[in-house]
């Protein structure tokens, strides 16, 4: 009877050992995706925005368990002309990294752009059935740790004049040190 | 200064402590396991179902539109309704797979987000949150301003499903009776997804 409670017992501690172990090693809180400037729309869309006359809305940023997406709008006062530009960080989780991560939210933003993905991104013309309205592009941040999609559309007369400034959002973007907050 | 019975008691304990951390060990494994299961297929989009189909596109809305038939599915995860040349086409898109669930608000946000910047036209007025869709709804349109041609809604529901409306419609006399339908459109669409 008295080896029996022993073996009772040292299984209860047994298991209390592994489970106890398990709980404070083997379940780290997630890391969080590095976070953006508060005045990153102001400060990424400001030269943009004075050229075309747009007005720049306020920042938004969703958060999610480890990710967040940072979205920022600007419009003509006519609404006929829209740049937006949205930045989802990311993080790595166990058993992906966060350049596995950002490659899969690569692949699924430039899916809804359009074009095909290279190991920069993706980019080419917004188009409707009859014409081109705009330049839109997604890439990844030097870093890996960020995908970064812009999308800009105006009427067909002026739309050719925005791929020019989706490439040189996309050149002083991609160096993770700008987006970074 | 152990004695034979000491010893056995020792080994008793020392088999339960191996047999106890053995069992608790496996059971915490199954345990994650089926917690990983949970999260991942949380965030991957699951097909229409017919049943889906039906209450996404109510009869008030169809008849608003001028657009009364049958709801069917398309085959390409899509469900239509067919008058002539006018139609009414909703669609759940997909959304990134794998992952965590806790990170599906983020992931639909961003599908909005470039579903909405890519809603542009030569003809038709794009809008943000537009009033005539009804508080509390966080969608995008693309209308004719005349109510006749290609409308266009991209909705993104309070559960953050990316839903996509198309109203191809040809012989509306203004625009409210199509605001009106696509409204109603919008308010199932929040129903089911």
């Amino acid at each position: 009877m008295r080896g029996f409670l022993l073996g009772l017992l040292g299984a209860a501690l047994g298991a209390a050992a592994v489970i106890g172990a398990t709980l404070t090693f083997d379940s780290p809180a997630p890391p969080a995706a590095v976070p953006v400037s508060p005045t990153f729309c102001a400060d990424a869309l400001g030269e943009v925005a004075a050229t075309w006359s747009l007005v720049i809305a306020p920042q938004q940023t969703v958060r999610g368990d480890r990710d967040r997406l940072t979205s920022c709008e600007a419009t003509s006062e006519a609404g006929d002309v829209r740049l937006t530009l949205t930045v989802l960080a990311v993080a790595g989780e166990e058993g992906r990294t966060v350049g596995e991560r950002s490659t899969t939210a690569l692949v699924a933003a430039c899916t809804a752009i359009g074009p095909a993905p290279s190991d920069e991104g993706c980019s080419g013309p917004v188009e409707t059935a009859d014409d081109v309205v705009g330049s839109a592009g997604s890439f990844v941040t030097t870093d890996d740790a960020a995908v970064v999609t812009i999308l800009f559309t105006a009427p067909p007369d002026q739309a050719g004049a925005t791929s020019s400034d989706v490439d040189r959002l996309t050149r002083a973007l991609v160096d993770r040190s700008v987006v970074r907050g | 200064m152990w004695d034979a019975e000491g010893v056995n008691l020792f080994a008793v304990a020392a088999v339960g402590v191996v047999l106890g951390a053995a069992a608790s060990g496996v059971a915490m494994a199954l345990v994650e396991e089926r917690a990983d299961t949970t999260t991942s297929t949380a965030v991957l989009s699951e097909d229409m179902s017919a049943r889906q189909c039906a209450i996404a596109v109510p009869p008030e809305a169809m008849q608003t539109l001028g657009i009364l038939a049958q709801p069917g599915l398309t085959g390409r995860n899509e469900c239509e309704v067919a008058l002539g040349s006018r139609d009414i086409l909703v669609s759940r898109r997909p959304l990134l797979s794998g992952g965590s669930a806790a990170d599906l608000p983020v992931a639909a946000r961003q599908a909005f987000e470039i579903a909405c910047g890519l809603l542009a036209d030569d003809t038709s007025e794009v809008e943000r949150s537009p009033g005539w869709l009804g508080r509390g709804s966080r969608a995008c349109a693309r209308t004719p301003a005349d109510g006749t041609g290609i409308s266009e809604v991209v909705l993104l529901t309070n559960a953050h499903s990316l839903v996509e409306i198309r109203v191809l419609q040809l012989d509306l006399p203004d625009v409210e009776p199509l605001h009106e339908g696509l409204a109603g459109l919008v308010a199932a669409a929040e129903v089911v997804w």
